[in-house]
């Protein structure tokens, strides 16, 4: 799992590339709670390269999306693959994160 | 029509799941099956095997056996243990339209089997547990 950052202005964009399964999950729920911590408040996750997600990598989404919840930050998702758009729809994220077709309408909508 | 078919036994050691996907992915490249199936295989399986080793188990060693077969242009894939009698199938899903602050972090892996695959079934025989999901290719 390779993770990228980009920021603009105060929206971190966060890029995950490979897959999320019970191997990755703990250093990208780490990596996304410690930008909590450190004051960050808008995500965006691209997820044009994510190959692979497992229900273990859905609670980390959601891990992030509650803890955000309450300090009122936002999150959205952009660039969902076909088969992990699926994957989200069955677990009702669709509700819980705003899609985009790609990051810049991710990065101009979550604002 | 194309057929194949492979068997596996894995030990009860979450370890096995990376093995587990790599012969997966092997079965699914060699016999063309599409990538979003095979995606969706590959959840499945990690989810029941998951499940299995965590909680089918008081200790000890067990070997749990996994056969991929490709016939009719799906994917076939048996799960059996020899663990605790225990049907997934019957869990009760959880509320996928609960506002956040009430969602469960987990508890998601068996609505996505059974919504990802074409079939599943699940039946207790000869003491093991038979978790048989279906997928077209």
């Amino acid at each position: 799992m390779h993770i990228s950052e980009e920021r603009i202005t105060e929206v971190l964009t966060i890029g995950l590339k490979g897959r999320l399964d019970a191997n990755t999950s703990k250093s990208v729920e780490e990596f996304l709670l410690k930008q909590i911590d450190a004051g960050e408040r808008v995500f965006v996750l691209d997820l044009t390269h994510l190959e692979y997600i497992s229900s273990v990598g859905l609670r980390v989404f959601m891990m992030a999306a509650k803890r955000l919840k309450v300090v009122q930050g936002k999150i959205v998702v952009c660039s969902l693959p076909g088969p992990i758009k699926e994957v989200f729809e069955i677990s009702g994220f669709t509700s819980l994160f705003a899609m985009f077709d790609d990051r810049d309408a991710a990065v101009k909508g979550v604002k | 029509m194309s057929s194949a078919r492979i068997v596996l036994k894995l030990k009860n050691d979450l370890g096995e799941i990376t093995r587990l996907t790599e012969e997966l992915e092997g079965f699914c490249e060699r016999n063309g099956v599409s990538s979003g199936s095979l995606m969706a295989l590959n959840l499945a399986l990690e989810e029941i095997v998951t499940n299995v080793i965590s909680y089918g188990f008081d200790g000890g060693e067990h070997e749990i056996d996994l056969e991929l077969l490709l016939a009719d242009g799906s994917v076939q894939a048996t799960v059996a243990d020899n663990g605790k009698a225990y049907d997934p199938l019957q869990r009760e899903d959880p509320n996928v339209n609960a506002p956040i602050e009430e969602r469960r972090v987990g508890g998601l892996g068996v609505l996505l089997v059974k919504r990802l695959m074409d079939h599943v079934t699940y039946a207790r025989t000869g003491g093991k547990n038979v978790l048989t999901i279906r997928k077209r290719a």
